[in-house]
C-alpha cells in the first residue's frame, strides 16, 4: 500500500517505518471522517456556517483516503452546499466527482442535475436525471428535474425551428428585392410604424407598410398594407376621397383629393447590402436600429438629395424601384397640399424632415 | 413497303459530286414537296433524303434555297420531323439563323416552327434538359423577332413566325418558364409586338402570353412586374376605338392614359387576338393579385367600354367571361372606391 510520497522516496522496509505509515494512514482516516462529521454539523447551523462547511468537505477530500464511498459522500455534500450558496459551477464539478468515485450515489446524479439545470447546460441536466432514474426510478425529484430540463429541451428546439424559418423567410424577401431593384437604407420612422416590415403573399408579390406624413404638421396616416401593384391613386382615394374620416388639425380643409400631393426624397440613405437588409428585416424591436452600420459612410460621397414627386398613377412598385429611390426602412411619403404658404416653402427646399 | 426507284436515284443524286446534278436533284424534290401528295411519297424516304437536302444548306443561294423550301415543305408531315429531330434539325437551323448575309433565315425560322408543333420538337429547342444552355435557343430567336420588326424592315419580315414558335414552345410548362423567366428579359421584348403591322406577330404575342398565364399562379411576379408593357399589350387591342375621358383615364397609368385619350386609335382587327387578350386576363384574374392590379390601373372600365363596340361574337363570349368574374369577387379597392 502506497502513500503519497515524493518521487524517488525509498519504499519502506524495516518493520518499524511499517507500523509508521500504518499509524499515519489511520490517523489520516480518522481525521477524514471528523471533518465529514464536522461538515455536515456546520450545514445544519445554517447559512452563517456554509463556507465552514465547505471548508471542512474540502479537507475530508484532502486526506485522501482510499474510501470511495467517503470520498463520493463528501463530494455530493459540498456539491449540495455549493448549490445552496448558488454556486452552480462548482455544485455541477463536485457531483461529477462524487460519481466518479461511486456510479450509484444516486444524491450525487440528482444535485449535479439541478445544479446543470441552473447552469442551462440542458444536455448534461438530462443526462444526470436519467442515469439517477436508472437507480431510482421512483425518485420523485430526479423526475421533476428531468421534465423541467426537456421542457426547456423542446422549448429552445421550437425557437431554434422558428429563428432559422425567419432567416428563410428574410433572405427569400430580400432575394426579391434585389431582383426588383429596390434598395433599402436606414430605417428613420421605425417608432411610427410599430417595427412592421414589407412581407411576401402566396403569390410572391410583395406588400409593404408605408406611411404618409403630412409634412406641414408632421402627423402621420399609416397605411398596413400597401399592394406592390397598388397605384397611389388608389390609396389617395381612400385617405382623402368621399367618405374618407375629415383630418382635424386640417382646420382650413386644404388637404382635400384634389390638392394632396405626394413626394418622396430621393437618396434619403445609403443602400444597405443584402447581409444587413436581412438584419433589418429581422429586428422586431421599435426604435432599435442595429448599430455596427458605420455611421461615417453616410458623409462620404452624399448622393443630391430632392424631392421627387409621385405620379398618383404609378404603381408603388415602379416609384421603389427608381434607382433615385432609397427606403428608410418602409416607404415613406411626404403629403404636401397645392396652393399652400408651406408647399411653396416645401417645393422650394425650405423645409427638411426634421 | 413499295420501293421507290425515282426517290432511291433523287436521294443518291443529292448526294453527288456534281453540283449541277445535285442542283437538279434537289429542283426536283423542291417541285415535288410543293403538293400534298409528293410530300406524302417523300415522306417515306425522309430517312435518306432528309440529310443530304440538310448538308446543301450550307451552299451557294442557288441550291441552298430550294433544299430550304423543300424541308420547311416536308416538315409539314410528322413523321418527318421525328426524324429530322434525330439528325439534328433543330441545331442546324439554328446555327444557320442569323448568319450574316443568309438568305435562308425565313425558310429555318418556318423548319422550326413545323418541328416545335409536336412536343418532342419544341422541348429540343427549348434544350430543355441542358441545364447550361436551356432557353438559350429561344433567347436568340426572341432578340432576332424584337430587333428586325415588320415596321422597320421594308422587304421581307424574316422573324415573322419566330411568332408561332414562342406559341408552340409556351404550350409546354418548360416553355412557359423559360419566357417567364425574368432575368432573360424574354416577356419584356414582345410584349411591345402587339402593336405590330404583321397580324401574325400579333397574334403570336397574344397567344404566347395567353399559355403563359396559364402559369400565373406560379408566375404571378414575372407578369405583373411587367404590367408597364403587359397591361397595353392586353388591354389596348380589347379599348375599342372611342376617345376616353379624363375621369376614366384619370386612374390609368400613362401607357394606358396617353393612347386611349387619342383619337383615330386603330382597332385591332383580328378576333384571335382579341379572343387571346380576353383569355389572358381572364387567367390573371383567377389570381388575387391579379384582380388587385387590374382594378387598380382601372382595367374594368377599359373592359366595359370595349364590350360595348364588340361585335364578334367569340370575342363578346370571351368578354363576357372575363366579366362574370368581375363582378363575383371584386377588388379591394373596388369596395372603397364606391363607399
Amino acid at each position: 500500500m502506497a502513500l503519497f510520497m515524493p518521487n524517488g522516496t525509498d519504499v519502506p522496509e524495516t518493520d518499524a517505518e511499517r507500523a509508521d505509515l500504518d499509524a499515519i494512514q489511520a490517523l489520516k482516516e480518522s481525521s477524514a471522517i471528523e471533518y465529514k462529521e464536522d461538515g455536515n454539523k456546520f450545514v445544519k447551523m445554517g447559512k452563517k456556517h456554509y463556507s465552514d462547511a465547505i471548508d471542512c468537505y474540502t479537507k475530508a477530500i484532502g486526506q485522501k483516503i482510499p474510501d470511495t464511498l467517503h470520498n463520493s459522500v463528501c463530494y455530493a455534500n459540498r456539491a449540495h452546499v455549493n448549490l445552496l450558496l448558488g454556486n452552480n459551477r462548482r455544485a455541477f464539478e463536485d457531483a461529477q466527482e462524487a460519481i466518479k468515485f461511486n456510479r450509484a450515489n444516486v444524491k450525487a446524479y440528482f444535485r449535479g442535475a439541478k445544479a446543470a439545470l441552473a447552469l442551462k447546460l440542458i444536455p448534461e441536466a438530462l443526462d444526470m436525471a436519467e442515469k439517477g432514474l436508472e437507480l431510482d426510478p421512483l425518485n420523485t425529484e430526479l423526475k421533476k428535474i428531468g421534465d423541467q430540463a426537456k421542457a426547456i429541451h423542446h422549448e429552445e428546439d421550437a425557437k431554434k425551428k422558428r429563428d432559422s424559418e425567419a432567416l428563410e423567410k428574410a433572405k427569400k424577401l430580400t432575394a426579391l428585392l434585389e431582383g426588383r431593384t429596390v434598395n433599402i437604407g436606414k430605417a428613420t420612422f421605425n417608432h411610427l410604424t410599430e417595427g412592421r416590415k414589407p412581407w411576401v403573399d402566396k403569390s410572391a408579390m410583395i406588400h409593404w407598410p408605408v406611411l404618409f406624413v403630412h409634412a406641414e404638421v408632421m402627423v402621420s396616416d399609416f397605411i398596413e398594407d400597401f399592394f406592390e401593384m397598388d397605384t397611389f391613386g388608389g390609396h389617395l382615394d381612400i385617405n382623402y376621397g368621399d367618405g374618407s374620416p375629415s383630418l382635424l388639425w386640417d382646420t382650413r380643409h386644404e388637404y382635400t383629393r384634389e390638392r394632396v400631393e405626394l413626394y418622396y426624397l430621393s437618396n434619403a440613405a445609403k443602400p444597405l447590402s443584402n447581409k444587413h437588409v436581412v438584419r433589418w428585416l429581422l429586428e422586431n424591436d421599435v426604435g432599435r436600429q442595429f448599430k455596427d452600420v458605420n455611421d461615417d459612410d453616410d458623409s462620404d460621397d452624399y448622393k443630391k438629395q430632392r424631392w421627387v414627386k409621385v405620379d398618383e398613377r404609378a404603381t408603388l412598385h415602379s416609384v421603389l424601384s427608381r434607382p433615385d429611390h432609397i427606403i428608410s426602412g418602409i416607404p415613406v411619403f411626404f403629403v404636401v397640399a397645392t396652393g399652400t404658404r408651406f408647399c411653396k416653402t416645401f417645393l422650394s427646399g425650405g423645409w427638411s424632415i426634421p | 413497303m413499295a420501293v421507290d426507284k425515282d426517290l432511291e436515284d433523287l436521294a443518291f443524286f443529292l448526294k453527288s459530286p456534281s453540283p449541277n446534278l445535285r442542283k437538279a436533284a434537289v429542283e426536283i424534290v423542291q417541285g415535288l414537296s410543293g403538293t400534298d401528295e409528293g410530300v406524302r411519297r417523300l415522306s417515306s424516304h425522309a430517312s435518306a433524303l432528309f440529310s443530304p437536302l440538310v448538308r446543301i444548306l450550307v451552299e451557294a443561294e442557288e441550291v441552298s434555297k430550294p433544299a430550304a423550301e423543300a424541308l420547311v415543305n416536308l416538315s409539314q408531315d410528322v413523321a418527318v420531323v421525328d426524324h429530322s429531330i434525330r439528325v439534328g434539325a433543330v441545331e442546324r437551323a439554328m446555327e444557320l439563323i442569323g448568319k450574316p448575309g443568309s438568305k435562308l433565315n425565313k425558310f429555318m425560322v418556318m423548319l422550326l416552327v413545323n418541328i416545335s408543333n409536336i412536343d418532342k420538337g419544341a422541348s429540343r429547342l427549348l434544350q430543355e434538359g441542358d441545364e447550361k444552355l436551356a432557353g438559350l435557343n429561344i433567347a436568340k430567336l426572341v432578340r432576332f423577332f424584337s430587333r428586325f420588326s415588320s415596321s422597320e424592315v421594308a422587304g421581307d419580315d424574316e422573324y415573322e413566325h419566330v411568332a408561332n414558335i414562342l406559341v408552340n414552345i409556351t404550350r409546354l410548362e418548360f416553355g412557359r418558364k423559360v419566357v417567364l423567366d425574368m432575368s432573360k428579359g424574354i416577356l419584356r421584348q414582345i410584349l411591345p409586338q402587339i402593336d405590330s403591322r404583321s397580324v401574325v406577330r400579333r397574334q403570336g404575342v397574344a397567344g404566347t402570353v395567353r399559355n403563359c398565364c396559364f402559369d400565373a399562379e406560379t408566375y404571378l411576379p414575372s407578369l405583373l412586374l411587367a404590367s408597364e408593357f403587359l397591361w397595353p399589350a392586353l388591354l389596348l387591342p380589347l379599348a375599342g376605338t372611342k376617345v376616353y375621358s379624363e375621369l376614366d383615364t384619370a386612374k390609368m397609368p400613362l401607357e394606358l392614359a396617353t393612347p386611349l385619350s387619342q383619337e383615330d386609335r386603330e382597332l385591332e382587327t383580328d378576333p384571335k387576338v382579341r379572343v387571346e387578350a380576353c383569355e389572358a386576363i381572364y387567367l390573371l384574374l383567377l389570381q388575387e393579385g391579379g384582380r388587385r392590379a387590374f382594378w387598380a390601373i382601372n382595367g374594368p372600365r377599359i373592359l366595359e367600354l370595349g364590350y360595348e363596340e364588340e361585335e364578334d361574337p367569340k370575342v363578346m363570349e370571351a368578354f363576357e367571361r372575363v366579366g362574370a368574374l368581375l363582378v363575383g369577387g371584386s377588388g379591394t379597392d373596388e369596395e372603397a372606391v364606391q363607399a
